[in-house]
């Protein structure tokens, strides 16, 4: 999957304090990866939209966050099925010797303010759980 | 950028802007392609010291021999000029089924003033 992964690694100071509030830490991170994967996923389908041809590359975003638990952090994976047509979106990134590569595609997944943005996003939900627990 | 046209020339392979080739244009049989996909600039003391240039230098060949040759001497090009690898040789795709395609990440660093004058 050409895709970024948001996780919750290191956010352990606030998973701890809303487990001090008994907070249910487990569905909080899922509740902060999904809004992960349903602020990016549009955006995605926007810097898409210029490349419409046939649409097959658009029906490989992945629609559904799928959360996945390795030890104890979680990931969604928000991006392109490769084997559902997204390969296209590698060559949409990179570009070939006939297609400028998309740079705005590419900063959606790899950009700097992109991981920025996830981090800032998981923040939000993070700190309005703590704010509700502690009412 | 100029540092990376010298030491690609070298090759005496053509050398396009990655996106530039028409559709109506034969592939070279080896060439390489560039793209600038970003910049960072590093400060101090709010002032702009230096930039980071960072490009994706790609190689495309219907000759699978000569690339491992051409990838080790960009490799050690790139280095003995002060350009950095940030992500070694690997594989792209290409759009001609006759070609093989690979891409290097790199950076050049560009000073923009000396610090404290």
């Amino acid at each position: 999957m050409a895709r970024l992964k948001a996780e919750t690694e290191g956010f352990d100071a606030l998973l701890n304090k809303i487990h001090r509030l008994e907070g249910d830490t487990k569905v909080i991170a899922e509740k902060a990866l999904i809004e992960v994967h349903e602020q990016i996923t549009p955006r995605i389908k926007e810097d898409m939209a210029k490349h419409y041809l046939t649409g097959a590359t658009e029906r490989s975003i992945a629609q559904e966050p799928e959360i996945e638990w390795s030890a104890q952090t979680a990931s969604v994976k928000v991006g392109f099925h490769i084997r559902d047509g997204g390969l296209a979106s590698v060559f949409l990134m990179y570009g070939t010797p006939r297609m400028e590569p998309d740079r705005k595609l590419y900063n959606e997944f790899y950009g700097a303010a992109a991981k920025k943005r996830i981090r800032e996003i998981e923040e939000n939900v993070l700190y309005e759980e703590i704010r509700r627990l502690e009412l | 950028m100029k540092k990376i046209m010298d030491i690609l020339e070298k090759f005496q392979v053509p050398v396009y802007r990655q996106g530039s080739i028409t559709e109506d244009e034969e592939y070279p049989d080896t060439f390489f392609t560039f793209w600038e996909f970003g910049d960072e600039t590093k400060y101090y003391d709010n002032v702009p010291v230096s930039r980071e240039h960072i490009f994706w230098i790609y190689i495309y060949s219907k000759e699978p021999e000569r690339v491992p040759g051409i990838e080790k001497e960009t490799e050690e090009m790139f280095l003995k000029h002060d350009i950095s690898i940030l992500e070694a040789w690997k594989d792209a795709k290409s759009d001609e089924e006759t070609h093989m395609g690979r891409r290097i990440t790199i950076s050049v660093r560009e000073d923009l003033q000396e610090v404290g004058k």
